[in-house]
């Protein structure tokens, strides 16, 4: 009886095959990604809200990952852009500067989280479904395998919440952002210490920075460490590490070596979660600590439990965050309607979706040709306002973002309680942070 | 300096056992049957995953759910086994790379609809040891210590006990152990069993320190294959002294180095074994 077994020299092979042909089709498919215009089909079936009466029409599409690993971020948003459709119907459309009124309907499709199908969606979107703008994805990835199309087509795209690097930018001529940009990220935590605890604790100049090695940990990271040196701080120690990196115990005994007073780390998610967990079990112990953007989420929270008291982190908005606004519903209005409508409480995705949907409102209540593109990008570009999100103003040229500011919030007996901007309504900040075995 | 020098070698160690366990049940069902697991990631995920669920559905210690999870695991491998794998034992290898392949797809999207894609992890409050200014993590001593139980039970079982030498005879000659009377079905069915068992309790320990998420598995086995390889494909020992050396290599590159090359270096050593000791460390040992 003859059988067929696998020698460990054909295991070797295989293995090697399969990690060699992993590699080549991945490395094939950046390159078809960054470099091929996608092709367009048509695929999963739009969520439209559809208008009613004799009103012009004002058609907005766009993706949102309403699955796969983004799931969550792109349900708030859909969902806000969703309900700024609504609000604006029900108030009776956008009186346009052309002296006409319009109704919006909107087209937003599953991109699954796959940068491969924004590619061909947005394509969709604008020679099928033949949408005036466009609404931007969620997340820097996402927003970037738009930019080729709407460059191409010459359609106006207002990004939600996509981050990026400004050395990124290629003259794009028809996208304006509305979040503030990796860059500005950890400028917000550390304005905030040179404010509010650098004049009591001189030592709290002494800081300690690390950031993953991708895209946008790379960005918010690399930006913070330059802006603290030049704002004054004394970095005893940066340092960058593998994004996909789950054991952070030698870098941070390195970082415990250093004695800085301040901890600070562009991480995602689960660097978040992971520096945490492993600072107590290493005992390390700072004045005050920031681990990464992920620590907004209240599922931080239910992750780490105590260990999450007086962590700080930095977001685009949050609930509370009050500003002297001029345009647009007031921060209950939008509070009070997202739940109504949703029943459950808005993050900032939620809000960042609802800032796309008043950026292009705005812009159409100002621009005499508001099915214009180009016209709509100019007005877009010179508009400022202050939202209940906060301040919108771009770079006319590049659309880039420079006005809208980060808030600081601290987790204070299992709440986010806002610590920065002081403008709007800043509490209390507790500094030092308790040590992991008083908690 | 001393501390920094302790320190790393502690966290080296600890993540070393860790790294052991999870190529453990790898090189176990690559040893008896000549599988190689390409679902062991997902695998991995799922032991986490079974530990969050236990942990969070009936309020216990998470060691509980590790062990409820471990059992799990053995009576799914003898399942997969009985419903899956005897068919690949014969096939050509590529099929049972294919079949392989696809079970671990299965299991990231079953686990993605029961679990979502949001990252989770246990929120474990075992003590911290501190001795001046080097520390030991409770919850990284009882992995360490399972992992080392695991490994003791595993080879004092392959070595000293009947059903040991009737895996071993199989291992080195399927027909002739056949002719001898020891039923190869039972025996491989028992091989699935306790290296995918092995293969849940590495996921569920590892559950105690990492956050976890369903296409997260790749990264550990990953570094499974790196040990396999490394510790001799089929020798139980051997991987527990590759994953030591792993996790040690691993603690030294990001204390003294960088963090940022610890994988490149990982692979550095993949591709020196494989051109300097194809074998790997145990090869020719018993």
């Amino acid at each position: 009886m003859s059988e067929e077994k696998i020698s460990r020299r054909k295991y070797l092979k295989y293995a090697g095959a399969a990690v060699a042909a992993g590699a080549v089709a991945a490395a094939g498919y950046g390159i078809s990604q960054y470099y091929k215009p996608p092709t367009p089909t048509t695929t999963t079936s739009p969520t439209v809200t559809v208008t009613t009466g004799g009103k012009r029409k004002v058609r907005i599409g766009g993706t949102k990952p309403f699955t796969g690993p983004e799931a969550l971020p792109g349900k708030s948003e859909g969902d806000a852009n969703k309900l700024w459709a609504k609000m604006v119907n029900e108030a009776g459309g956008i009186k346009a500067g052309d002296g006409n009124t319009y109704e919006v309907e909107l087209v937003l499709y599953n991109d699954e989280d796959k940068p491969e199908n924004v590619g061909r969606l947005y394509e969709k979107l604008i020679t099928d479904d033949k949408v005036d703008f466009l609404f931007g994805p969620v997340y820097g990835p996402l927003g970037m395998a738009t930019v080729p199309i709407v460059e191409k087509y010459q359609k106006f795209e207002i990004f939600g919440t996509c981050s990026f690097n400004p050395k990124d930018f290629r003259n794009w001529k028809y996208i304006v952002h509305t979040i503030t940009n990796g860059p500005g990220y950890m400028p917000a935590i550390l304005d905030m210490i040179w404010e509010r605890v650098v004049p009591n604790d001189p030592e709290a100049k002494n800081l300690a920075i690390t950031h993953g090695d991708d895209a946008f940990r790379q960005t918010a990271g690399s930006y913070g460490y330059e802006y603290a040196k030049q704002k004054g701080f004394n970095v005893v120690f940066y340092e960058t590490y593998h994004s996909a990196i789950t054991d952070f115990s030698p870098l941070l005994t390195k970082v415990k070596g250093a004695q800085p007073a301040i901890y600070m780390n562009a991480g995602v998610y689960t660097d978040a979660i992971q520096i945490i967990k492993q600072m107590r079990e290493l005992d390390f112990n700072v004045k005050l600590l920031w681990t990464g953007t992920g620590i907004v989420f209240p599922r931080a929270y239910e992750a780490l439990g105590k260990y999450a008291e007086d962590i700080v982190t930095c977001t685009q908005w949050e609930k509370g965050l009050i500003y002297k606004q001029d345009y647009g519903p007031t921060h209950d209005e939008f509070l009070n309607a997202f739940q109504k409508e949703y029943d459950y409480q808005p993050d900032y995705h939620a809000a960042t979706g609802f800032q796309q949907g008043l950026v292009l409102q705005r812009a159409m209540e100002l621009c005499d040709d508001p099915l214009n593109s180009e016209k709509m990008r100019k007005v877009a570009g010179e508009l400022e306002m202050t939202t209940f999100y906060g301040k919108y103003k771009v770079d006319p040229v590049t659309g880039w973002q420079t006005d809208h500011k980060m808030a600081v919030v601290q987790w204070q007996n299992a709440e986010k309680v806002i610590v920065w901007p002081m403008e709007a309504g800043a509490k209390t900040l507790h500094y030092p942070i308790k040590k992991w075995s008083e908690r | 300096m001393l501390e920094l020098l302790i320190q790393t070698i502690i966290n080296g160690l600890f993540i070393g056992f860790l790294f052991g366990l999870a190529g453990m049940g790898l090189t176990l069902i690559f040893g008896i049957m000549k599988l190689l697991n390409f679902a062991q990631g997902p695998m991995i995920m799922l032991g986490a995953y079974g530990a969050f669920w236990v942990y969070v559905l009936l309020s216990v210690d998470p060691m509980l759910g590790i062990l409820m999870t471990a059992i799990f695991g053995l009576i799914l491998g003898a399942l997969l086994y009985r419903g899956l794998l005897f068919k690949l034992v014969q096939a050509p290898a590529l099929a049972s790379l294919l079949v392989l392949f696809g079970v671990s797809m299965i299991l990231e999207n079953t686990m993605l609809n029961l679990w979502s894609p949001n990252p989770r992890s246990i929120p474990v409050d075992y003590p911290t040891f501190s001795f001046g200014l080097v520390t030991i993590s409770g919850a990284r001593l009882i992995v360490s210590a399972v992992a080392i139980l695991a490994s003791m039970l595993l080879m004092v079982t392959l070595k000293w006990t009947t059903f040991g030498r009737i895996i071993r005879a199989t291992v080195q000659d399927r027909n002739a152990a056949t002719l001898m009377g020891v039923d190869v079905t039972n025996v491989y069915m028992v091989g699935s069993s306790i290296g995918i068992g092995l293969t849940l309790l590495s996921g569920g320990l590892l559950a105690l320190i990492y956050p976890f998420e369903p296409f997260g598995g790749l990264q550990y086995s990953l570094y499974s294959f790196v040990v396999v390889v490394l510790g001799t494909l089929g020798n139980p020992l051997g991987c527990l002294l590759a994953g030591l050396i792993i996790g040690l290599l691993h603690s030294f590159t990001g204390s003294y180095w960088t963090l940022n090359m610890s994988p490149a270096v990982a692979y550095l050593i993949l591709v020196l074994t494989l051109l300097f000791r194809p074998g790997g460390l145990m090869a020719g040992r018993d």
